[in-house]
């Protein structure tokens, strides 16, 4: 279980969230959603550690996540709009890199499995600079599979589907089921909730906002 | 050895060889480097003169002099890519280390653009009427300094991460903190042309480096961190 | 005790009954310096009148050093303690430590021409000095390079600190520089040893300027400070009009 208490985060001179509480179950998928600016990719970056949290704790379970950050962040996949792949590789070489920067095997048949699981093994000698924001977004979204071979307990993900047509769209609820079915965690931030279509929970931060203020 | 850190060592190599081959795409960059380097030291027997002895006495200062400047336009794009494309935030969920990961930076910075110019430094030697005698050191130290010419040029990076017009302010920043390896550097090669020893400098050299060594990751490990927050 | 200077109207409070008070001392220090340098202390057997000017140069290099040894304070604990009044510290020191090391350039430039006919003399000093200007203005051009201001500051204070760890180094160097290249160092540009004739107005001068620095890098804050607020209020003010 992920508890997320009094959290307080800043962004620049201004406070996105004050005092924020929430419990995240663990084998279970939370839809982040709110306006535009409503401080939703702000809360997934806190979770993950990038923007340091002025107040507040996030426990997983007992411990203090921050207290071994490696640690956590190895526990996780973070995924947003700015996926980290560069033009200059191919798809398959974008994702090997990726594997290896986490510490796991560069198995060319894990990495294949991954591919096929967004539909992209015909695309993996493809290089990113010649691919559409569909595919780019997928050769990102492979990563997730590596899930299943190596620990992962937590997806944090902005705003996934965007850029996806209706295969793959179905791919990606297929990755998420079967993450779900291993106890793992997910958190998106988006729009759409049609995304998913086991059971969620929703994080709806315009209320909490309009909490705050009343 | 402990798992954690053979783990850490995978990663600092995993990433060099990903840096090499997302350099190595464009023969065009590492071409230009040397061509840069050979511009700016076609500008001296131009500006004084195609008269050996007159070279001869500069040669040294204007190596080290262009190897400072050849590096500078490259530098921007060392952190800015990976950052704009948000690579940067997916290592800052890497088992190892940022330290770790920028040294790997600084490292393969030097493998893709200053092994170049160490294996063309002889003939920038003979553009300045070096003595053929005197190149070897050259070599030596330009392999010596140029580790902490990328070290220092990877801390200026991440200073300028995200700032508007950082290519302009990088000289700046730079170059006065280049000074100690020029001075040093050239005094290893000017101490050999007198047949003095060169190992005082060059020790001083090597201490350098090994200062850069340390402070550059952390540094530079730092103000990604800042610029990751932001 | 920090968290309690933070606040801007204690800080202006305290600021408020020290200024005039720190004017008028500095003032003094700086005159009564002026006045025995100029005329109370011995000429130089060699330079004659002209060492006078290190009356000017000496406290000037003394003040840009400090000055940025300040600097690089403020900005670790703006770093490390996230005080806010410290970014307005040390974006406050930084143009007088960048004008104090130009001032002992120019004082450094004067001084060369009696002793050696040149303008410029690349001796150990100036040339450090020439090189910590070239901090001063890394550091103010990066605080104002980014889109927002915060992440100027913490850009530039990293700087800061960088410039902390390596000015010796480059100090050091350009030392070692200087004897590789001049075996036989003749006239010290300090001038002859300091006797205590020349004791007293140097100090005078130190203090004098130190003071005035002072109070100037307090009149900086505070206009920092109006600044901030005024620019609350337009936001505020620009809200209203949207609302």
């Amino acid at each position: 279980m992920l508890y997320l208490e009094g959290l307080t985060v800043q962004r620049g001179n201004k406070i996105v969230f004050s005092d924020f509480n929430t419990i995240i179950k663990s084998g279970s998928i939370t839809l982040i959603k709110g306006k535009n600016g409503s401080g939703k990719s702000t809360l997934l970056r806190a979770i993950v550690g990038f923007t340091p949290l002025e107040k507040g704790t996030i426990k997983n379970d007992k411990k203090n996540v921050f207290n071994n950050n490696e640690e956590w962040v190895n526990n996780l996949i973070f995924l947003d709009t700015k996926t980290g792949l560069s033009k200059d590789l191919t798809v398959i070489e974008n994702l090997n890199a990726w594997s290896t920067m986490k510490g796991w095997s560069s198995n060319k048949e894990n990495l294949t499995m991954a591919l096929k699981s967004v539909g992209m093994d015909k695309y993996a000698d493809l290089y990113i600079s010649q691919s559409s924001e569909g595919l780019k977004k997928r050769a990102a979204l492979a990563r997730l599979y590596l899930s299943f071979i190596n620990k992962v307990d937590f997806w944090i993900l902005d705003e996934p589907t965007n850029e996806l047509d209706k295969t793959s769209l179905v791919l990606f609820k297929q990755l998420i089921s079967k993450f779900l079915k291993q106890n793992g965690t997910i958190i998106i931030a988006t729009h759409d909730l049609t995304i998913v279509e086991d059971q969620f929970n929703i994080l709806d931060l315009d209320d909490f906002k309009k909490q705050r203020v009343s | 050895m402990n798992s954690i850190h053979s783990s850490w060592s995978n990663i600092f190599i995993a990433h060099i060889k990903r840096d090499i081959l997302t350099n190595s795409r464009s023969l065009l960059d590492l071409i230009s480097i040397v061509g840069f380097m050979i511009l700016i030291i076609i500008l001296f027997p131009l500006g004084l003169g195609p008269i050996k002895e007159k070279l001869n006495i500069v040669s040294n200062a204007v190596i080290w002099v262009g190897l400072i400047l050849a590096i500078i336009p490259s530098l921007e794009k060392l952190l800015q890519k990976d950052f704009e494309n948000g690579w940067l935030d997916q290592i800052a969920t890497s088992p190892a280390p940022l330290e770790i990961i920028m040294l790997s930076k600084a490292i393969s910075y030097w493998l893709i653009m200053l092994i170049p110019l160490i294996i063309t430094s002889p003939i920038f030697a003979i553009l300045l009427d070096m003595d053929l005698k005197n190149i070897p050191w050259l070599v030596i130290s330009i392999s010596a300094g140029s580790l902490a010419i990328s070290l220092i040029g990877l801390s200026g990076s991440a200073l300028i991460l995200g700032a508007r017009k950082g290519n302009i302010l990088l000289p700046i920043l730079i170059i006065p903190l280049m000074t100690p390896i020029l001075i040093f550097g050239v005094g290893v090669n000017e101490a050999v042309k007198i047949n003095e020893s060169p190992f005082g400098n060059l020790f001083l050299l090597l201490a350098l480096t090994l200062i850069y060594l340390v402070i550059s990751p952390f540094i530079s490990a730092l103000l990604v961190r800042i610029a990751i927050g932001r | 005790m920090f968290d309690w200077l933070a606040n801007p109207n204690r800080f202006k409070k305290i600021t408020n009954k020290l200024e005039p008070l720190l004017m008028v001392i500095s003032l003094l220090f700086i005159i009564s310096g002026l006045y025995f340098s100029l005329f109370d202390s011995p000429k130089d057997y060699q330079q004659g009148d002209a060492v006078r000017i290190m009356y000017v140069h000496v406290p000037s290099a003394w003040l840009a050093s400090f000055l940025y040894l300040s600097l690089a304070v403020s900005c670790i604990f703006y770093l490390v303690w996230k005080h806010p009044l410290a970014d307005l510290i040390s974006s406050s020191i930084a143009p007088i430590g960048a004008l104090f090391s130009i001032l002992t350039l120019i004082t450094g430039s004067l001084w060369g021409k009696p002793m050696w006919g040149t303008w410029w003399v690349w001796d150990a000093r100036l040339t450090s000095m020439l090189i910590l200007f070239f901090f001063y203005l890394g550091f103010i051009l990066l605080h104002n390079a980014f889109e927002r201001k915060i992440d100027g500051s913490k850009s530039a204070s990293v700087l800061a600190i960088i410039g902390l760890i390596n000015l010796p180094i480059i100090k050091f160097s350009v030392d070692w520089w200087h004897t590789l290249h001049q075996p036989s160092s003749i006239l010290k540009f300090d001038g002859p040893s300091i006797d205590n004739q020349m004791l007293i107005p140097l100090s005078f001068m130190i203090i004098g300027f130190g003071l005035f620095s002072l109070y100037l890098i307090i009149i900086n804050v505070k206009t920092k400070l109006i600044e901030k607020k005024c620019e609350a209020l337009i936001l505020k003010l620009n809200l209203k009009e949207i609302l």
